[in-house]
């Protein structure tokens, strides 16, 4: 068993490897990551003209939905940036990539968030980060200290919750890689889903996402507290903080289930 | 039987393959559209009419735009470009068939599958859980299926161009992405164009992507009437006529300057 600053030293030298590797196609990485920050950026531009068209959803207005927006979108840019290798995975399966990951001797897990690191991730994470400065601007916030770190503790969670989806999915293309395009279904439809308040979807959706696949925890939960919202629903106000119990709780479901994925796997001989 | 035919048929037949992935994709289209419909209702609340739009009318626009997703490519399909960058092109180019229709036939082939297998259920699956406003007239149907098809040519025409970036940089990813994100916006298959503020909206009328889109859709809901009408379809088909000549202008040039890199 090696240590922890084993691990961390390695986890910096090979992502340094791939930031290197990819930086030798510098025209591609800037094109990318700007074409990326415009793709990801019309569901920003969704949200700016039907909110302007429309003034209010279910109660929030177009700086309190833009603030949920960009809290969404920046944690799942930071967990494609952290688990992006397993958003393709059923291309590794297909290929027979996954076999040389086998064979090498580090833990499996390291080294899938290792072999990539998809840097035009960073696309999505500008424009995030701009839907965020927009609603900050429009809010214009008076927030103790508490909420600012209360904020990043958000974020975290929310990059966890991501992350953990994001290996299920992964997850289920062990036994079918050729559906993994409903795995999409829960992450970049949870990342649509989050960007609007999550009460004015019907109940069942609401319970589905609270207690099966907890992604109202990303940032809905979260914001009731931060922008002082009630929720239509009734719960009590302490739910705010459940955020990064889910999150951990949900990680490690995910890392369990994929354990199990990768003793059933099968290699398809290519 | 054409040869064209034949390479359609077959492109067809190499979709009908992945049943698995097609029934994913119809359940993420279905949900999806469901998102959108649920964040209507709740935009709606209040309100009768917004730009033009009843929310019945919204809710069939995203069951509809949902359903036409695949068909018109709209998440990009850089099979050419990819075909260049590998240098499987070599063998394209020396097949004895005109390489702009083979391109043609193989992309009509797959959208005319995405059209009656991703297209219809989950048309069908929007209009159980939710209900879709339905055309009075059945001259609507037709002209919704012809805008469709039009839509499908205007759709490969300019993707065409765009993936032939790749005959003068290997490097083009970046500016595919671009363009797919034109598609995707101004067709409509973001936000109706009729909630664009007017100024967008003008742009988006004067580029060819609403015909993916907006136009059908349009058509199928019955906005539109006498030289209206008249004009949208007149600009359709002007706008396919100058893609295509322009592909088949951009092929020639190209063909001639392509260096492959011994795939």
């Amino acid at each position: 068993m090696q240590t922890a600053a084993y691990y961390l030293d390695l986890y910096r030298r090979l992502i340094g490897v791939q930031l290197r590797s990819q930086m030798q196609y510098r025209f591609s990485f800037f094109a990318e990551s700007i074409g990326t920050m415009f793709v990801s950026g019309l569901d920003l531009l969704m949200v700016a003209i039907l909110m302007t068209r429309f003034q209010a959803i279910g109660g929030w207005t177009l700086a309190e939905v833009m603030f949920l927006y960009g809290a969404s979108s920046v944690s799942f840019s930071l967990a494609e940036m952290f688990v992006g290798a397993f958003d393709d995975f059923d291309k590794q399966v297909v290929q027979g990539d996954f076999d040389r990951i086998l064979l090498k001797p580090l833990p499996v897990v390291f080294q899938m968030i290792t072999n990539r690191f998809p840097t035009r991730r960073f696309g999505r994470l500008a424009q995030g980060l701009i839907a965020l400065v927009v609603a900050f601007s429009l809010l214009q916030p008076a927030w103790p200290p508490a909420k600012w770190g209360f904020l990043l503790v958000m974020i975290g969670a929310a990059m966890l919750l991501f992350s953990a989806v994001l290996i299920l999915g992964a997850t289920a293309s062990f036994w079918s890689p050729q559906s993994h395009e409903a795995a999409n279904i829960f992450t970049y439809g949870g990342q649509f889903m989050t960007s609007y308040p999550m009460h004015i979807y019907q109940q069942w959706l609401v319970s589905l996402f609270t207690f099966i696949i907890p992604l109202a925890f990303i940032n809905y939960y979260p914001s009731l507290y931060l922008l002082d919202k009630r929720d239509p629903l009734g719960l009590p106000t302490w739910v705010s903080f459940l955020s990064p119990l889910v999150a951990l709780a949900a990680f490690g479901a995910a890392l369990t289930g994929w354990r199990f994925g990768v003793r059933h796997y099968q290699s398809t001989g290519s | 039987m054409s040869v064209y035919w034949y390479l359609a048929v077959k492109s067809f037949q190499k979709n009908l393959a992945y049943r698995a992935a097609n029934l994913a994709g119809i359940a993420t289209n279905t949900f999806f559209g469901a998102i959108y419909i649920l964040i209507y209702q709740a935009l709606y609340v209040g309100r009768n009419q917004v730009g033009g739009l009843t929310l019945a009318e919204t809710i069939t626009y995203a069951i509809i735009a949902q359903s036409l997703l695949n068909t018109m490519s709209a998440f990009g399909n850089n099979e050419l470009s990819d075909a260049v960058v590998k240098g499987t092109i070599a063998t394209d180019l020396s097949r004895p068939v005109d390489f702009y229709l083979y391109w043609a036939a193989i992309d009509l082939g797959r959208a005319t599958y995405y059209m009656i297998f991703r297209g219809v259920p989950v048309f069908v699956l929007g209009a159980l859980f939710f209900g879709v406003v339905t055309p009075s007239n059945p001259a609507q149907w037709l002209l919704f299926v012809l805008t469709i098809c039009f839509g499908i040519v205007i759709s490969f025409a300019f993707r065409f161009i765009t993936n032939s970036l790749a005959f003068w940089t290997s490097d083009a990813k970046g500016a595919l992405y671009l363009a797919n994100t034109l598609i995707l916006f101004f067709a409509g298959f973001i936000v109706p164009l009729r909630f664009f503020p007017p100024a967008l909206r003008t742009v988006a009328e004067v580029l060819p992507f609403g015909g993916l889109a907006q136009l059908p859709v349009d058509v199928y809901l019955g906005k539109l009437a006498g030289a209206e009408l008249g004009l949208a379809l007149v600009r359709q088909l002007a706008w396919l006529v100058v893609l295509v000549v322009a592909g088949r202008w951009v092929l020639a040039r190209m063909v001639r300057r392509v260096v492959l890199a011994g795939g």
